[in-house]
């Protein structure tokens, strides 16, 4: 039996009830990750060290060892989070040999749970970009139609998952990288709030955006992942310490009865296709007809959140990716003076997006123009931080489009930098906010191309994300 | 033409704390290269900063020892360059929000009383270190990266060579009273750039000014000045400009040379660390630090002279807190601070080394109370000392054993007083025809009778009661 | 108006070799989003406090030395090693 189309929790119990063992599911989804290779969802695959994962845990369970829902469950990782003793490439020529001296956060509460780690997944270089054709290694293909993107930067996570190569991956989002491609592939993505999950050992693009995030076939199978990597850690100052202990699995009541779910009139205008559009406006009035209440509200200052995004994210990128100067780690080479090296590792390491946005994060931190960009910016996003607050007084949670648009042709929008900036209009103001949010596969376009919805709480407020969104999720006619 | 010298200094020092100032490596010397480094201070992809309390509270100590504001509200930045030695292209310091602001250190240039302002004390981290491997290339070790440091920066308070030795040794001495640094120059644990430019004698208007790095102890410091003040002046008078620059020191030949600059017309593009979050200290936990430090030299040494002490006696002993705390432990029990002063400084400051005092404060004070009460003379105190110095016995036990005591006892006295009359009739004479001198004959007669042991003060009165 | 001037500025502060036929390319690309973030002047964010929540003292992190990694951890990745340190061409001071 094929058990790769199958969700993470279903997999789980038939794990648990001793009707499939590990390493055959993990037999099942190398042969797949071997068969799709074309998709290049994988920077590299490690199945000497997953099937000796899987073996472990089988031994484990057959001699009655207690183990969690996750143990023995094939996952892939976004290859710009560390894993002792792999390669942590960020699809970059620069890291293209780097080995991780150390585990992530994450990674070790994963391995404390069990899983069974297959691959590294393909990303945009650095985790810039919203097509993963920024990779170094060429881009994920959407597996949906393969002369398509599968978005970024988290492309490689999302077409493994719809692909069933595996039964989640963990992403991570700076300005929509879990949601937009797990939007553009059909699949479930989360962005947690800012603080809920560790951020130790994830390869920095923007220090006060990113979260990583679970990919997955449900959003039942998204909680599970939660559990298993949130989590105050003290290696992080911004980690929360007063974050919520909940075991998210228990966020389901099943209704949306009473919920006050809110259109925020200002994303659906100009540039939302209009195939998108009608499908979320469907979603409102399917949780419409299960007793909710559809709010339409404006939030004016909202479009000024990807203005705030560029500025914000690149100031702190170009400075983040300033360690990379080719003395710790980077490519081998022979300079014959200490410029020639920084410029020669970073010139050839880099591909032309990283470049630009470094460009631009020196730019706007430059002597005469901090103030006007890096300040101003940082007042701006505290006007949106107000914006929402406000809404969430009102509201429970905001629906919106993920992605303007399903996914698009690969080159398409490659040479267009600003139109590819515009893709995050919808979910760049979560990461500004610090907000949690999820992306709910709703429908598919007129050419069979995935369509996400979005949906937005106020901080920690996971549970009643995961409750509304499986509302629709595990809904009869689908 | 008369010129102004305006000098700031920048000085850093680094903090003794038992870990790096952003992650829990060792903060050690000495050890292997890159053996006490984990992905955060070797600037690895995805590791973070994790800010060290005891550096805080150190920062904090050293600001509240020279009357600075703390600022309730700190915030960490990043200053963003590229060299080698900086793992992360970047050093975690502070700009707008420092830990201290506004301070200051009061110095005595042989007997000018100043007040050189502090401008700010702020809290940042330390980079590695370049060796030159010896085959044209260089190393780099990050072992010291990421050690907490303290940037002390001056107001351009300070006018010449002799004030800026002296602030540093006020500055050295204060600190290290605290305990939050060794503050060895020669050690790396203090070093001083300085900032220097010249001006037309009572002008407003500043001159360019250059600054002077490497300099690896105070003589280093004095010479510099010395040397870029007369060069600039010497610049001017040419009819050159004052080229902003920053000057390595050659200590060896005594000159500066331009460096090959690696911050030169750098923009650092400073911005606060997105991985750090801002330090809040409340009014209580600054009036609770404050209450921890020790009293430091500049109050000791008003103390002191209160004691009746003076300023150069007070001084010495303010050099070094061990010396300090040892004499007011014994004065505690002697109770005699001109004695005590007196043989703290001639007797015990002679013969301690590296500042390790070998005498306990008990067997000490015992020695100085018997001197003090005439039981032993003061000559025989210095023997007892001498004994008693590197060993656990006490000077009751070495004054028994040598006999050192001393005849007070005026009956037992007066004996030898009338005999030493008595066979010294010339003396007697000469002293009686107005040779006050001559008395001293006579005492060391009865000195030498007595073995030593007379107390010369009752014998001189003696002499003289009997003769006059 | 960016200017190549100002592209071989940012470059050098980025440290980044950007070659002549290159500068066009990204003083457009710059300029684009430049004018695009430039909006952001038109907001009026008087009054707004960008001071952000803060750990107090007693929160920081306590002064205990943990595990760090071996030499051989740490300078595994280097492209050029030399005596357990990390070989740089000579940096003359």
């Amino acid at each position: 039996m094929d058990y790769t189309k199958l969700s993470l929790l279903e997999v789980s119990s038939l794990l648990q009830e001793g009707k499939v063992t590990s390493v055959e599911l993990t037999k099942q989804c190398l042969n797949n990750i071997e068969q799709n290779k074309r998709l290049n969802a994988l920077n590299s695959v490690c199945s000497e060290f997953a099937l000796e994962q899987a073996q472990k845990v089988d031994k484990m369970r057959a001699d009655g060892v207690k183990l969690g829902a996750l143990a023995g469950v094939p996952i892939t990782i976004k290859d710009n989070i560390n894993i002792k003793g792999l390669k942590t490439t960020c699809s970059s020529k620069f890291l293209e040999n780097f080995e991780a001296p150390y585990n992530a956060t994450i990674i070790e509460k994963l391995l404390a749970e069990n899983v069974v780690i297959v691959g590294k997944n393909n990303l945009d270089e650095f985790a810039m970009g919203s097509s993963t054709e920024n990779s170094a290694f060429g881009p994920a293909l959407n597996p949906h139609n393969t002369n398509y993107v599968s978005g970024g930067s988290s492309g490689g996570s999302a077409c493994a998952v719809a692909a069933n190569l595996c039964f989640a991956s963990i992403g991570t989002d700076t300005g929509g990288s879990v949601r937009q491609p797990a939007s553009l592939c059909g699949v479930v993505g989360l962005k947690p709030t800012y603080g809920l999950v560790s951020r130790y050992g994830i390869v920095a693009f923007a220090s006060s955006l990113d979260q990583a995030g679970p990919l997955t076939k449900t959003v039942k199978d998204s909680a599970l992942m939660l559990n298993a990597i949130c989590g105050y850690d003290q290696r992080e100052e911004t980690s929360n310490k007063n974050q919520p202990k909940i075991d998210y699995l228990k966020s389901f009541s099943g209704s949306v009865k009473g919920v006050k779910i809110g259109l925020v009139k200002e994303f659906f205008g100009e540039g939302l296709n209009s195939e998108v559009k009608a499908s979320i406006l469907k979603v409102a009035e399917f949780y419409k007809s299960k007793g909710a209440e559809i709010i339409e509200i404006s939030m004016p200052n909202v479009g000024n959140a990807l203005a705030c995004y560029y500025v914000l994210s690149s100031a702190e990128a170009a400075s983040n990716l300033a360690r990379f100067d080719g003395v710790k780690y980077g490519v081998s080479g022979s300079y014959s003076n200490l410029n020639e090296l920084y410029l020669k590792n970073r010139s050839n390491g880099f591909g032309k997006e990283v470049k630009r946005r470094i460009m631009l994060g020196n730019y706007v931190l430059s002597s005469g123009y901090y103030d006007a960009y890096y300040k101003k910016a940082k007042a701006v996003q505290k006007l949106i931080v107000n914006e929402f607050a406000k809404v969430f007084e009102t509201c429970d949670v905001l629906l919106t489009p993920t992605s303007p648009t399903p996914a698009f042709k690969i080159g398409e929008k490659v040479n267009d930098t600003l139109s590819m900036y515009l893709s995050d209009v919808y979910t760049v103001p979560v990461n500004i906010a610090e907000l949690p949010a999820i992306s709910v596969p709703c429908g598919f376009s007129s050419n069979g191309l995935p369509i996400g919805m979005q949906l937005i709480g106020k901080k920690f407020s996971e549970q009643t994300l995961f409750n509304v969104a499986d509302v629709f999720d595990s809904r009869e006619a689908k | 033409m008369e010129y102004d010298v305006v000098i700031g200094l920048e000085v850093h020092c680094e903090l003794k704390t038992n870990t790096k100032c952003f992650c829990g490596c060792k903060n050690e010397f000495g050890s292997d290269p890159n053996s006490n480094c984990c992905p955060v201070c070797l600037g690895f992809p995805g590791a973070l900063p994790v800010l060290n309390k005891t550096a805080v509270k150190y920062a904090v100590m050293a600001g509240l020892a020279f009357d600075c504001t703390i600022n309730n509200y700190s915030v960490f930045e990043r200053k963003n360059y590229f060299y080698p030695d900086l793992s992360k292209a970047y050093q975690i310091s502070q700009l707008e929000y420092p830990l201290c602001i506004n301070g200051k250190v009061n110095i005595n240039v042989n007997g000018n009383k100043k007040t050189i302002r502090l401008n700010r004390i702020h809290l940042e981290e330390d980079a590695g270190k370049l060796v030159h491997d010896g085959v044209g290339g260089t190393v780099v070790d990050y072992n010291r990266g990421g050690v907490p440091l303290i940037e002390i920066v001056t107001e351009p308070d300070i006018s010449s060579a002799e004030e800026a030795v002296a602030f540093l040794e006020t500055l050295k001495n204060t600190i290290s009273y605290t305990g939050i640094s060794d503050v060895k120059m020669e050690e790396g644990s203090l070093r001083c750039d300085v900032n220097l430019s010249v001006k037309p004698k009572g002008s407003d208007k500043l001159g360019t000014r250059t600054e002077m790095k490497n300099l690896n102890s105070f003589k280093a410091v004095y010479r510099a000045i010395n040397y870029e003040q007369r060069r600039q002046i010497e610049e001017i008078e040419d009819g050159n400009k004052i080229i902003q620059q920053t000057l390595r020191w050659d200590d060896s030949i005594g000159e500066t040379k331009s460096m090959r600059n690696k911050e030169d017309s750098q923009d650092y593009r400073y911005f606060p660390d997105p991985d750090l979050l801002p330090v809040k200290i409340t009014d209580s936990e600054i009036e609770n630090i404050k209450n921890s430090l020790p009293v430091l030299p500049t109050k000791r040494f008003e103390n002191y002279l209160e004691l009746g002490l003076s300023e150069y006696d007070a001084n010495l002993l303010i050099s070094s807190k061990t010396i300090s705390d040892f004499f007011n432990e014994v004065n505690k029990q002697v109770n005699n601070a001109k004695l005590v002063a007196n043989w703290v400084i001639n007797e015990v400051l002679r013969k301690t080394e590296d500042n390790n005092i070998l005498i306990s404060v008990q067997n000490f004070s015992e020695l100085l109370i018997m001197v003090s009460k005439s039981e032993i003379s003061s000559t025989a105190g210095k023997q007892v000392l001498e004994q008693l110095w590197g060993t656990n016995k006490t000077a009751a036990e070495v004054v028994e054993k040598l006999g050192l005591k001393q005849i007070s006892n005026t009956d037992e006295l007066k004996q030898i007083v009338q005999a030493a009359i008595n066979n010294n009739p010339k003396s007697v004479a000469d002293y009686k025809g107005g040779n006050e001198k001559a008395i001293g004959f006579l005492v060391g007669q009865v000195m030498k009778e007595s073995k030593g042991k007379a107390n010369p003060q009752i014998v001189n009165k003696l002499l003289k009661e009997l003769l006059d | 108006m960016i200017t190549d001037s100002d592209i071989k500025h940012i470059a050098r502060l980025s440290n980044l070799e950007i070659a002549e036929n290159e500068i066009e390319s990204f003083k457009h690309d710059l300029e684009q989003v430049v004018n695009y973030v430039n909006t952001l002047s038109k907001i009026d964010t008087s009054g707004v406090d960008i001071k952000n929540q803060a750990v107090s003292l007693e929160e920081l992190r306590l002064d205990e030395v943990k595990p760090s990694l071996s030499q051989n951890e740490a300078i595994k990745n280097a492209p050029k090693k030399r005596a357990g340190g990390f070989s740089v061409p000579a940096v003359i001071e």
